[in-house]
């Protein structure tokens, strides 16, 4: 659902814009002419809509009544209902919109990853961090290049024993940082008992949209995207005297 | 029974293709005792849901209370949504909507006092006009003047309110 609000403020910053009602018509939509069934033919569905001019007026109601036109891919019969075409006086000419071109613009999602890997120690810090990064996706919008350059600003990590926290960095490793391992850094966190977790992040990204050689232009709204999950467990750390490299061999006693 | 009923229903429109035949009700201690009965009630629904919609629309769309007994469920969602967009644009309605042709797709009585039903009808908007603060239209120059629409009608506690109300895609009957 933000994923399609995000859409539609993006689409309402755009000469043209669309904003698509929750499916239904009621009454007053069918009245006001944007609702109707669509017909479908040469693998679109074309659907009335209304455009309005801009009005000057800051209550609104200065509108003029035009004529719009939307196309969506037909696929399966799917005909959007209740739809409204908003064109500023200035589009020359726009081309239809259709369905892919908006749903085009997605952000990568991040990727999670943890230190130490897989497990922790109950009371020593972990520590997380995400890759990501501001990035550019490009598509078309009324047939037109446009862009939309996605930053990401928030990090929402669920630690799944109950704490969660929302860090403005991504975080990073130990070693970038220059710090020793378990020390705390901006992004780790503490699990005080043992079990098994799971580990959730979402991004929020903000947007930032172009179109046909514009500058860009900010999007309100941010778009929260998840990342992966990570399963942990902690278990208490214990310090034996052990014959030789555990790792170089794990059969070796002690270990 | 249904075969007559759709007949009777449809009278005045030419369809292209049957519509689904009504749903025979379960045996138990329906709700109405024929399809007749039932459509008969959605119909009495519809005509007093109407009624407040166009006091509602020539109200500005300010004031929803006149309409939220008659609706639920998305069909609420809907008409907020509506009413809030068109209410901050300072528009209002003259003129009345009306409706006909109304028919019986389904109904399904849970048998314990539980019931809903599927009608379809024909939305009217030819003699309502919807305007601006300065009196200039604002519907869509190729406004269709009538619509099918297929509409939820659900029983709540004795109560018969619209849940959903959506623009029938199948044959046109209108």
């Amino acid at each position: 659902m933000v994923w399609r609000r995000l859409l539609l403020s993006l689409a309402l910053l755009a000469p043209t814009a669309l904003a698509l009602s929750s499916g239904g018509c009621a009454p007053g939509d069918v009245l006001s002419g944007i609702c109707t069934t669509g017909s479908i033919g040469d693998g679109t569905v074309d659907v009335g809509g209304v455009s309005h001019t801009p009005g000057s007026g800051g209550g609104g109601g200065s509108g003029t009544s035009g004529e719009g036109s939307t196309r969506v891919p037909a696929g399966p019969p799917v005909i959007w209902k209740c739809l409204e075409v908003t064109c500023s006086s200035d589009t020359p000419g726009a081309a239809p919109i259709t369905l892919s071109d908006i749903a085009s613009f997605r952000p990568v999602p991040g990727v999670q990853y943890m230190e130490p890997n897989g497990w922790m120690v109950p009371g020593l810090d972990a520590n997380f961090y995400a890759a990501t990064g501001q990035h550019v996706v490009t598509g078309t919008l009324l047939g037109q290049a446009a862009s939309v350059r996605f930053t990401p600003v928030a990090f929402h990590w669920d630690y799944g024993d109950g704490q969660a926290a929302t860090r403005p960095t991504n975080g990073a490793t130990w070693a970038a940082l220059g710090i020793p391992e378990f020390d705390p850094t901006p992004t780790s966190h503490v699990f005080l008992e043992e079990g098994e977790y799971t580990i959730r992040l979402t991004i929020d990204f903000a947007a930032e949209y172009r179109f046909a050689g514009s500058p860009f232009y900010p999007i309100a709204g941010r778009l929260p995207v998840p990342a992966n999950d990570l399963h942990v467990s902690v278990d208490g750390a214990k310090t034996v005297l052990v014959e030789h490299d555990c790792v170089a061999n794990p059969a070796g006693p002690g270990c | 029974m249904g075969i007559t009923l759709l007949a009777a229903g449809l009278a005045g429109c030419t369809p292209e293709e049957p519509l689904d035949p009504p749903t025979p009700a379960p045996s138990g201690s329906p709700v109405f005792a024929s399809d007749e009965e039932a459509l008969a009630a959605a119909e009495a629904l519809y005509g007093e849901y109407l009624q407040a919609e166009n006091a509602l629309g020539a109200g500005g769309w300010q004031d929803l209370s006149l309409v939220e007994p008659f609706l639920r469920g998305a069909a609420l969602e809907d008409e907020k949504e509506t009413a809030t967009s068109f209410s901050s644009k300072g528009y209002h309605q003259v003129g009345d909507i009306t409706f006909d042709s109304t028919s019986l797709q389904s109904r399904d009585d849970g048998g314990s006092g539980s019931m809903s039903m599927t009608v379809y009808l024909c939305l009217d908007v030819a003699g309502a006009d919807i305007l601006n603060s300065s009196g200039e239209s604002v519907v869509t120059a190729d406004r269709p003047d009538r619509l099918a629409l297929e509409v939820d009608i659900d029983d709540v506690e004795g109560q018969l309110e619209i849940s959903r109300s959506e623009p029938w895609s199948g044959a046109d009957f209108c």
